[in-house]
């Protein structure tokens, strides 16, 4: 379970205060898929890395009983010069994941071949998405985290992704993050909405959207 | 293909002591990281760093060499060389990884249990490690050139070395937590080096100096931390400068600054 309580996040932009989070509390379930909408600048990234841990908030604790996942397909923390397999042992090091089955798992997913013992800087976008991916399904956790799921690699490979985030959603909780309300409706049962700092939670995906809908047509 | 045995659900981060098991996997990890990465790629790049202040002590012997100016203490240039250049070099290397740990390591933080300060410990732990196998090196160094190394007060000199580190701790952690807020603090970071290599002592003694620029030099800690070390090093020196209140005090304060500037950080990145 994560427990949110009394959670405030505020930022100072151009010397004014904005107000993403505003006393917010709520309990999120790991059994349960959360669809996160809300306008262009609501703060949704933010209450993902509020919820991952990776952003401290203004005031308020956030309780996690559970393991959170970074965002899905993130490449940002692969080292360039470090190659594709000594980022994703580096990894596994870090969450206590068998080195030797992550890196096996990973090498047969991401299809990189010989690349994956070339450095990082040398590969092209689609190969760091691909290592990326697999780094995040090799690894298991209790909450996966998605900020705007991205299609990696082609028609193939993407259905290789789907299958495996299906086999790892049966198994754990998702809070997704988009703004395509199809996306969101065939990956969520539930729903939040994020508007002016408040934070909204509807047990079913359908009013979560309507809720937005109504929001953005205002 | 087969996902990785997931039967055995990981322990949630709810508990102190598995919240300290996953931080010490961090540190251990980050490690190994800084390891590999720190001069170019692979491990050798780690030890050939680890010989580079000996360019340094090799740079100051052939300036002084080519000054044709004696060693103002002791009868052995290169010695009196080494207790400037060392502490210099322990607090060079301490005060520019530390400086530069949020600025490299910064898209570590979003994955989710890394904390600063898993990134600050792991440097500072691989500080001190290269530090200590840094002051191995040189010492063994001169002592197969055939120098004389009897350290006057042992204990006293090993706890300046210290001190080099520690200030090099404080002086990182502070401009590297400002530099999360302003990076021109980093830009300062980069050139109180080359600043303090002049102002420090490494190639002169305090004593010898106008009274005006000796009394100002006095609350230059790392000026401190070399004429102790050459006190503890040489044991016929007798100095007018060396004063240890100043000296502890003040790394203490700049240690406090950058202990609380940490935690802010977090706040900012």
């Amino acid at each position: 379970m994560i427990v949110i309580d009394r959670l405030t996040k505020t930022y100072w932009t151009h010397f004014r205060r904005k107000v993403v989070l505003s006393n917010v509390s709520v309990n999120l379930d790991p059994k349960l898929s959360y669809g996160l909408l809300g306008q262009n600048g609501a703060g949704k990234s933010t209450f993902l890395k509020l919820i991952a841990g990776t952003e401290a908030p203004t005031s308020g604790r956030i309780h996690r009983s559970v393991r959170m996942s970074w965002p899905l397909g993130f490449a940002g923390g692969f080292h360039p010069l470090m190659t594709g397999r000594e980022n994703v042992r580096f990894l596994a090091r870090v969450y206590d994941a068998d080195i030797a089955e992550v890196t096996d798992f990973v090498e047969d997913f991401s299809e990189l071949g010989r690349d994956l013992d070339m450095p990082v800087k040398t590969y092209s976008s689609g190969m760091t998405s691909r290592l990326a991916f697999a780094v995040s399904m090799a690894i298991e956790f209790d909450f996966y985290l998605v900020d705007e799921i991205t299609a990696v690699g082609d028609s193939r490979f993407q259905l290789k992704c789907a299958r495996a985030f299906a086999e790892r959603r049966a198994r754990a909780g998702l809070i997704m993050a988009s703004h395509s309300t199809g996306t969101i409706k065939d990956y969520c049962g539930a729903g939040m909405v994020l508007q002016k700092g408040r934070l909204m939670v509807f047990e079913d995906i359908n009013d979560a959207i309507e809720v937005h809908r109504q929001a953005m047509e205002a | 293909m087969t996902a990785p045995d997931t039967s055995n659900p990981r322990p949630a981060l709810d508990g102190w002591s598995t919240a300290s098991a996953m931080h010490a996997r961090v540190v251990g990890a980050v490690i190994m990281r800084d390891l590999q990465t720190r001069f170019g790629t692979g491990y050798l790049g780690f030890l050939l760093g680890l010989i580079m202040p000996l360019g340094h002590l090799t740079i100051a012997i052939v300036v002084t060499t080519l000054l044709g100016r004696p060693a103002p203490l002791g009868t052995d240039g290169p010695v009196f060389l080494m207790t400037g250049v060392l502490p210099f070099i322990l607090w060079l290397y301490g005060h520019r990884q530390i400086m530069l740990t949020l600025l490299q390591n910064r898209p570590l933080l979003y994955f989710p249990g890394v904390d600063v300060f898993d990134l600050f410990s792991a440097r500072m732990i691989l500080e001190i490690t290269s530090g200590t196998l840094v002051v191995v090196i040189v010492l063994a160094t001169l002592a197969i050139l055939g120098h004389d190394l009897t350290v006057g007060d042992w204990p006293a000199f090993l706890y300046g070395l210290i001190l080099s580190w520690l200030l090099g701790v404080a002086t990182g952690l502070i401009f590297g937590g400002l530099g999360t807020m302003w990076s021109a603090t980093i830009i300062a970071g980069n050139i109180i080096g080359p600043l303090l290599w002049v102002t420090s002592g490494v190639l002169f003694l305090p004593d010898g100096l106008p009274d005006k620029i000796r009394d100002a030099l006095a609350y230059n800690p790392l000026c401190q931390i070399i004429d102790g070390v050459r006190v503890a090093y040489f044991s016929e020196y007798s100095s007018s400068f060396y004063n240890p209140l100043i000296l502890n005090t003040s790394i203490l304060i700049l240690l406090s600054i950058g202990m609380v500037l940490v935690p802010m950080t977090r706040r900012v990145i």
